[in-house]
């Protein structure tokens, strides 16, 4: 039972901190570390649950943060007609949704592809995906500026009785929004996890095979699994670009989508509480040692964990720690059944054993 | 036309180093079966090597040439015997988070060393380009294309006509018969992740003169070596070779008729729009991995 | 239809599955040369053979693993030789397999409830916003999975991992996955491969059990003696081609069959 309190407990502390963490350098850290669990949930759900290889996935990230700014600030765009096309700015939520739904749109198309491209390809294919994305932002400067990046996007609001739109200017409230949408993001994908969805997604991961003799639709399931991850990713890239208010192209490097992965693997992919560790420690893990050592060096030491991780924890930190306290508590002691229901009692049958 | 005949010329010059880089991968990638991102950071190895010996210690240049891909064969060496062999039989997703591990280590490494302003590898071969009727190289990079023809040339006597070769091949095709026969294995796996990082460090040591050494070079590099591999069919060499050349035309024309900026980009959209037509390359792949 | 199936007791019975002059060519190599035979509904028939005859590449082509190089199967008159395995599966045709069977990393029930992916409905909206009628679907998804795996024997071991179960266990568990998509036809991949004679037995048992319940059972087996006594009809494949189809008994007595799996030795030894 402490086992299923000892979340909201932590997400209850974690709600308080604003009104005693007068920092805030480290507000600023816990609100980017919160956005980076949010992308790395959506990538284990791809990476950890399915099983598929994606190293694209800050493409997504990527996609939502500029659709999210350009809607909000509003563009206009030659393409060569008699008028360019002009979009007025959009409120900042309309705008927040269209970065999920265009993030997710390309994941359909991510996803399509998964299917008829496998394994290691399929690698090679997202990576050069998110390569093609960072180019794009780079070289179409009418849309985006280039590298002279997009400003002044204006920040999330949220409404408050009395006073009506509220925009998010002060951290400690931008702090509280990254964390509630961290929530909703981790009770979205528990509930896909736990569902006939997620068992296919599983069953994909476990056994390709044995999932289509049992009426598995691959590509349809794939396809899921994306549009899921990629608009998730988009939304946690749409929350970054409100926040610090300004996107240029290096929000496609192939370093964010590392540091998400490395995230993932660490914190222990295929469960829900891995991206959350994983992210709070390589959230936290700069900032340690930030004073200690440069920051080639931290690389270096990252690499190296990575290395270490998965030649003695290849499941990852969540696993380890609760194979622990599982070998603990059997000692004697039987487990019950699957949420608590107890297994039915052996059938007197015509002498099937076991 | 004169034009196009540059374009051409340029082309054929960056192809020679591609393919060395091609079929390195191509060793690794498709029969190794091993996602290697470690790739484009020997590839940056080799052209700090280089600077190093040249620039730094003063050795003649061809030495350096020479000194900088031995460093990158035992460099690739060490690397397949602390981290890929104890990893024996583990699925490809475990060895490729190996393999970003150390890539991260391995770049982070180089910035520390060399800090992040580029570096010029200072050469014998004088500046003023050859013209050759309608084209004009530079002479440097006629050099480059004949090494890279050379050793093509040498890797193709080594893998079909040497017993070594014949040794590689065996446990490529069928370790277990090969191990049967006597052929170590282990050993052969060592020699060819060192022999794909050896083309990489000397592909890089010949290219750091005539751009420029910056830490992260790799990154590109390597995704371009990927899409030559892919292009060419996994553990395909000879379509690695033509792969190489083919991603160089590819880039000179696209950079000089559609768009400069997205020449790097070139490399990404082909091996795209490749796979979605064809997913297992354009050659027909030895084995498909996954 | 052939002379012997006329010797079965009801003279005209229906056919759930159909192999009609079946091909399989790979790149010159002839898998399988022409292959026809039918399984009537509500028997138990087994395809037999030396390795190498081209059982499995059968199983294959009838669950849309494999596409034919010519011929065709029928389910109930329906063609399946182009769908893919999961159109297939959900139409009522499903199989086992010789290794990988089970779903390694999930618990046993997890197994069998992934299993019944086809008697579900919810998908993507339903489980995020876990609405009440998804959530009854659940709960009669377990309950399905509790009674298939009282059925085959495991309900003891609900909760471990499939990858810890014994051998046996993991062959009973692949059988409850394939239970679980509510099969019409249930191709087993032999299921026997591996057991011992106790264990074998309880097989035997269990198969019989699933045929009374009325699913239509094709098997691939080298295990002679529970091919002879749980078979109705038996199909014998060598080379790709079938070499002779009848009941057990008249199978076993039949010289190709015996040349088939002894070799020319047999003949010469008898003269």
């Amino acid at each position: 039972m402490t086992a299923r309190l000892l979340p909201w407990l932590f997400v209850a502390i974690m709600a308080t901190l604003p009104l005693w963490m007068r920092d805030q350098y480290i507000l600023y850290v816990l609100t980017s570390t919160g956005i980076f669990i949010i992308a790395a949930m959506s990538l284990n759900l791809l990476l950890g649950y399915t099983g598929q290889l994606s190293l694209g996935h800050v493409a997504f990230f990527g996609i939502g943060a500029y659709t999210s700014a350009l809607l909000s600030l509003g563009f206009d765009l030659d393409y060569g007609g008699a008028q360019p096309f002009v979009l007025d700015p959009q409120p900042v939520w309309l705008a927040f949704l269209g970065g999920i739904l265009l993030a997710a749109a390309f994941g359909w198309l991510i996803g399509k592809l998964a299917f008829r491209v496998r394994g290691a390809y399929f690698v090679i294919v997202t990576i050069s995906f998110a390569q093609v994305m960072r180019m794009v932002a780079l070289n179409w400067v009418d849309l985006t500026e280039g590298p002279m990046a997009l400003n002044n996007i204006p920040p999330l609001t949220v409404w408050w009785p009395g006073e009506g739109l509220v925009p998010l200017y002060k951290k400690e409230y931008y702090y509280l929004l990254v964390l509630a949408l961290a929530v909703v993001s981790f009770l979205l994908i528990q509930r896909v996890v736990r569902s006939r969805i997620g068992r296919a997604l599983i069953a994909l991961r476990e056994n390709e095979s044995l999932a289509r003799s049992a009426g598995i639709n691959v590509t349809r399931y794939l396809v899921v699994a994306t549009v899921l991850s990629a608009g998730m990713a988009g939304a946690a890239g749409a929350l970054y670009t409100h926040y610090i208010r300004i996107v240029d192209p290096d929000v496609f490097m192939f370093i964010y989508t590392v540091t998400m992965v490395i995230m993932v693997i660490t914190g222990g992919k295929g469960t829900l509480a891995g991206p959350v560790v994983g992210g709070l420690l390589f959230g936290f893990l700069p900032e340690v040692l930030r004073d200690v050592a440069q920051p080639e060096v931290q690389w270096i030491v990252y690499g190296v964990v990575m290395i270490v991780i998965v030649f003695f924890l290849p499941q990852g930190i969540v696993p380890a720690v609760t194979n622990l306290f599982a070998l603990k508590k059997q000692s004697g002691k039987k487990q019950s059944g699957r949420n608590g229901h107890r297994p039915a009692a052996p059938r007197v049958s015509e002498g099937a054993s076991s | 036309m004169p034009e196009f005949l540059q374009h051409l010329a340029n082309a054929v010059v960056l192809g020679g180093t591609y393919a060395l880089l091609g079929i390195g991968l191509t060793l690794i990638f498709g029969i190794m079966r091993v996602v290697n991102f470690t790739h484009g950071e020997l590839y940056t190895f080799g052209a700090y090597m280089a600077f190093m010996l040249a620039g730094l210690f003063g050795l003649n240049f061809f030495v350096s040439l020479a000194l900088a891909a031995t460093l990158g064969f035992l460099l690739g060496a060490l690397i397949e015997f602390t981290l890929l062999r104890p990893l024996k039989g583990a699925d490809i997703d475990t060895t490729m988070l190996v393999m970003i591990g150390a890539w991260i280590a391995m770049q982070a490494g180089q910035q520390l060393m060399w800090g992040g302003v580029a570096k010029s590898v200072p050469n014998p071969f004088p500046t003023e380009p050859v013209v050759l009727g309608p084209v004009s190289v530079g002479p440097i990079r006629l050099f480059v294309l004949a090494v890279a023809v050379v050793l093509l040339a040498v890797f193709y006597l080594l893998i079909n006509r040497t017993k070594l070769g014949v040794a590689m091949r065996a446990t490529f095709q069928d370790p277990d018969t090969a191990a049967l026969m006597g052929v170590n294995n282990g050993l052969m796996y060592t020699l060819t992740f060192a022999i794909g990082s050896g083309l990489a460090a000397i592909a890089g040591a010949l290219l750091g003169p005539i751009f420029v050494v910056t830490p992260t070079m790799g990154d590109l590099v390597a995704l371009k070596a990927f899409a030559i591999v892919i292009l060419g069919g996994l553990g395909n060499i000879p379509g690695a070779t033509i792969g190489g050349f083919v991603l160089a035309l590819v880039e000179e024309f696209g950079a000089g008729y559609v768009s400069s900026g997205y020449r790097d980009a070139m490399g990404f959209l082909l091996i795209i729009a490749v796979l979605a037509v064809r997913p297992q390359g354009l050659f027909a792949a030895k084995e498909r991995i996954g | 239809m052939s002379a012997q199936l006329a010797a079965m007791p009801d003279p005209a019975p229906a056919m759930a599955l159909e192999v009609r002059d079946v091909a399989v060519h790979f790149n010159g190599l002839v898998a399988i040369s022409r292959m026809t035979f039918a399984v009537p509904e509500g028997s138990i028939v087994s395809l037999i053979g030396p390795n190498g005859a081209g059982k499995t590449t059968a199983f294959n082509v009838i669950t849309g693993f494999l596409k034919p190089t010519a011929g065709k199967v029928l389910y109930r008159g329906t063609d399946l030789t182009h769908l893919s395995p999961d159109r297939i599966a959900a139409l009522g045709v499903v199989r086992t397999f010789q290794r990988t069977s089970i779903f390694g990393g999930c618990t046993v029930f997890d197994n069998v409830l992934t299993g019944l992916h086809l008697r579900g409905r919810a998908e993507t909206w339903g489980a995020l916003l876990r609405l009440p009628w998804v959530r009854g679907e659940e709960e009669r998804l377990e309950q399905d999975a509790r009674e298939i795996l009282d059925f085959v024997g495991l309900d003891r071991r609900a909760d471990e991992l499939a990858g810890n179960l014994a051998y046996g266990e993991q062959r009973l568990l692949g059988i409850a996955i394939a239970l679980a998509a509510a099969p019409k036809v249930l191709l087993l991949d032999e299921p026997a491969a591996g057991l011992n004679p106790s264990e074998t037995g309880e097989f035997m048992k269990v198969v019989k059990r699933i045929r009374d319940r009325g699913v239509t059972v094709l098997l691939v087996e080298h295990d002679m003696r529970m091919v002879m006594s749980i078979s109705d009809l038996v199909v014998v494949l060598n080379h790709g081609r079938i070499i002779a189809e009848g009941p057990p008994a008249a199978v076993q007595n039949d010289p190709e069959v015996i040349r088939a799996y002894l070799g020319e030795g047999v003949k010469r030894a008898e003269g």
